[in-house]
C-alpha cells in the first residue's frame, strides 16, 4: 500500500498487525496461495493432450419423415471388413435451440452442394432432445435433404462428449472423430473441416 | 403445557439453525455468482449448454462458494462482531460454533470438488476450489486485514465463477474467458467501494483499511470512476475476443455509460445515498450485461 494513504486509523492497524497471529496468517496465505497454483497447474497439465476418440457406434434410430434408420459411422457401400466409412459431418441441433434455427439452413445448404458437386463428405444429422413432429418440420423448413435420426433423450450427443446443441462432429474415413465445432458453424468453418476431411 | 410443546420446540429450533446454516453460506453473494456463470456457459457453446451442465456446473460452484463464504466467517468472527452490518451474522450470536461452522464449510468444499470432478470435469473442480483458497487465504486471512487494494486483489475469487463455466463447456480456458474474468474483476471494486461508503465507520471501527475508511470518500469516487472506464473498456473488448454481436456490444455501452454516470454523480454529492445508489446500480448493470450476453448468442445480430 502507498505511503501516502497512511492515516491514523492506518497507524491503528499496523499496532493490531504486531499480534503473533499475524505471522501465521502470512504463512497460511502463502501455503494456500502455492496450494491454489499448484492445483491449478496440475489441472491444466492433467486435462491437456489425450488422442483422437473413435467414432461411437451408433444407431440403427428412427429416420425422421421416414425412410432407411440412421446409423453411424456411415459404411462406404460395398466395402468388406475392415470397415471403410465416409467421412462424416454429424450435425447436432434441436428445433427449440433459436442458434441452431439460425444455422441449419446453412449447414443444409453447404450439404446440397457437396452432393451436387460429387464430394465425399456425407450428412449425417441428429435431432435430439426433440419432439419429432416440431423437429421434423424444422428440418423440412431448412432445405435438409441428408438423413436425421431422431434421437428425442439425448443420448448420442453425450457419447461424443457433447453437452448442448447446436454442434458439428467431423468423423474421418478411418472412423476417428477428427473434429468438433461447438456452437453454430459458419459456412465458411463448415467448408474448411469438409476440405480436411477429404484431404486424409 | 402439553407434552407436545418439547417436541414442538425441538422442531422450531431445528428450523433456526437450518437457517443459521444458510446464513453461513451468504446466499445472495451466490446469486450473483450464478447471474455471471450461466450467461457465460451460451457465450462458450455459441449455442445453448445442455440442462444437466448447467445445473451441475451450478450446484458446484454455489457448494464451493457457500463453503468460501462460510470460511470467510469463520475468520471474520472478530470483525463481523464490531461492525453494524454483521453483527446478526450466526457466529457472531453464537448460533453455530465455529467448529461446527468450519466443518460445514470442508464438507461443502469437498462436495462441491467431488460433484464438479464427477460429474463436469477436473478443470473446473480445480478453478471452483482454487477460488476458495484464493478467497479464504490471500483475500480474508492476510489482505481484507492489511491493504487498502484489500478489495481489488480479493475481486478475484469472485472473477473465477466465469472460468468455471467457461471451461464446463469447453473443457479448457482461452482469452475469452480471460476477459469475462477482467470484467468481473474490474467490476468488483467500484461495486464494493460503494457499498463501504456507507459502512466506512463500522470498517474504521473494526480497525479495516478498506479505501473508503482510509481515504476521503472525494478519492474513493475518483477510483471508481478510474475503475468504471477500465470495466467499460473491458466490456467493449470482449466484442471482438468472443465474436459478440452488436445487441451485446449496444448494452455493454449504454450500461457502461449509466455506470460511468452514476459515478460522477457520487463524485459530486459524496452521500452515502448516492454510494448505495450506486452500490444498487453496480449489481443491475452487472446482471443486464450478463444477461445481454447470453441474448447476443440467442439471437446473433450482426
Amino acid at each position: 500500500m502507498p505511503a501516502h494513504l497512511a492515516t491514523p486509523e492506518r497507524t491503528s492497524q499496523s499496532d493490531a498487525s504486531s499480534n503473533p497471529e499475524r505471522r501465521h496468517r502470512h504463512l497460511g496465505a502463502l501455503i494456500g496461495g502455492i496450494a491454489a497454483a499448484v492445483a491449478l497447474v496440475a489441472a491444466l497439465v492433467a486435462t491437456a493432450g489425450g488422442g483422437p476418440m473413435r467414432a461411437p457406434a451408433i444407431g440403427p434410430l428412427v429416420r425422421l419423415g421416414g425412410g432407411p434408420p440412421v446409423s453411424l459411422p456411415v459404411v462406404r457401400a460395398g466395402t468388406t471388413p475392415p470397415i471403410t466409412v465416409h467421412p462424416t459431418a454429424v450435425v447436432f441441433f434441436a428445433s427449440w435451440c433459436p442458434p441452431c434455427r439460425a444455422e441449419l439452413p446453412t449447414v443444409a445448404r453447404v450439404a446440397r452442394q457437396e452432393a451436387a458437386s460429387g464430394g465425399t463428405v456425407a450428412f449425417v444429422g441428429i435431432d435430439g432432445n426433440d419432439e419429432p413432429a416440431a423437429g421434423l418440420a424444422f428440418v423440412r423448413a431448412s432445405g435438409v435433404t441428408f438423413p436425421v435420426g431422431e434421437d428425442p433423450d439425448s443420448v448420442v450427443a453425450p457419447r461424443f462428449g457433447l453437452n448442448g446443441y447446436p454442434d458439428t462432429v467431423f468423423i474421418g474415413a478411418d472412423g476417428d472423430v477428427v473434429g468438433t465445432v461447438r456452437g453454430s458453424i459458419s459456412a465458411s468453418t463448415l467448408r474448411g473441416w469438409m476440405g480436411r476431411l477429404a484431404a486424409r | 403445557m402439553t407434552s407436545l410443546s418439547p417436541a414442538l420446540s425441538g422442531i422450531r429450533s431445528h428450523g433456526v439453525k437450518a437457517r443459521s446454516y444458510v446464513a453461513l453460506t451468504k446466499p445472495r453473494i451466490i446469486e450473483l455468482l450464478l447471474v455471471t456463470t450461466v450467461p457465460t456457459m451460451f457465450v462458450a457453446k455459441g449455442g445453448v449448454p445442455s440442462v444437466r451442465l448447467i445445473a451441475l456446473t451450478l450446484l458446484g460452484g454455489a457448494l464451493a462458494a457457500g463453503g468460501a463464504n462460510a470460511m470467510n466467517m469463520v475468520a471474520d468472527r472478530d470483525i463481523d462482531r464490531v461492525m453494524h452490518r454483521t453483527r446478526h451474522r450466526p457466529l457472531v450470536t453464537g448460533e453455530v460454533t465455529p467448529t461446527a461452522a468450519l466443518v460445514f464449510a470442508i464438507a461443502l468444499e469437498v462436495w462441491a470438488f467431488a460433484e464438479l470432478w464427477a460429474w463436469v470435469n477436473l478443470l473446473s473442480a480445480v478453478l471452483a476450489l482454487s477460488a476458495t483458497l484464493f478467497y479464504v487465504f490471500v483475500y480474508t486471512l492476510w489482505l481484507k486485514r492489511t491493504s487498502s487494494q484489500n478489495i481489488v486483489i480479493g475481486g478475484a475469487a469472485g472473477a473465477v465463477p466465469v472460468l468455471v463455466g467457461w471451461s464446463a463447456v469447453t473443457g479448457t480456458l482461452s482469452w475469452a474467458p480471460v476477459v469475462l474474468f477482467a470484467i468481473i474483476f474490474i467490476w468488483t471494486p467500484p461495486h464494493f467501494w460503494a457499498l463501504a461508503i456507507r459502512y466506512r465507520d463500522d470498517y474504521r471501527e473494526a480497525g479495516i483499511p478498506m479505501l473508503p475508511a482510509v481515504a476521503t470518500i472525494e478519492r474513493t469516487a475518483v477510483e471508481i470512476i478510474a475503475y468504471t472506464a477500465a470495466l467499460v473498456a473491458v466490456t467493449l473488448v470482449l466484442t471482438p475476443v468472443a465474436h459478440m454481436g452488436v445487441l451485446y456490444t449496444l448494452s455493454a455501452a449504454v450500461l457502461g455509460a449509466l455506470f460511468l454516470v452514476s459515478a460522477v454523480r457520487l463524485y459530486r454529492d459524496r452521500t452515502p445515498r448516492a454510494a448505495i445508489a450506486l452500490f444498487r446500480y453496480s449489481i443491475t448493470y452487472l446482471t443486464l450485461l450478463f444477461i445481454a450476453m447470453a441474448a447476443d448468442v440467442l439471437v446473433r445480430l450482426h
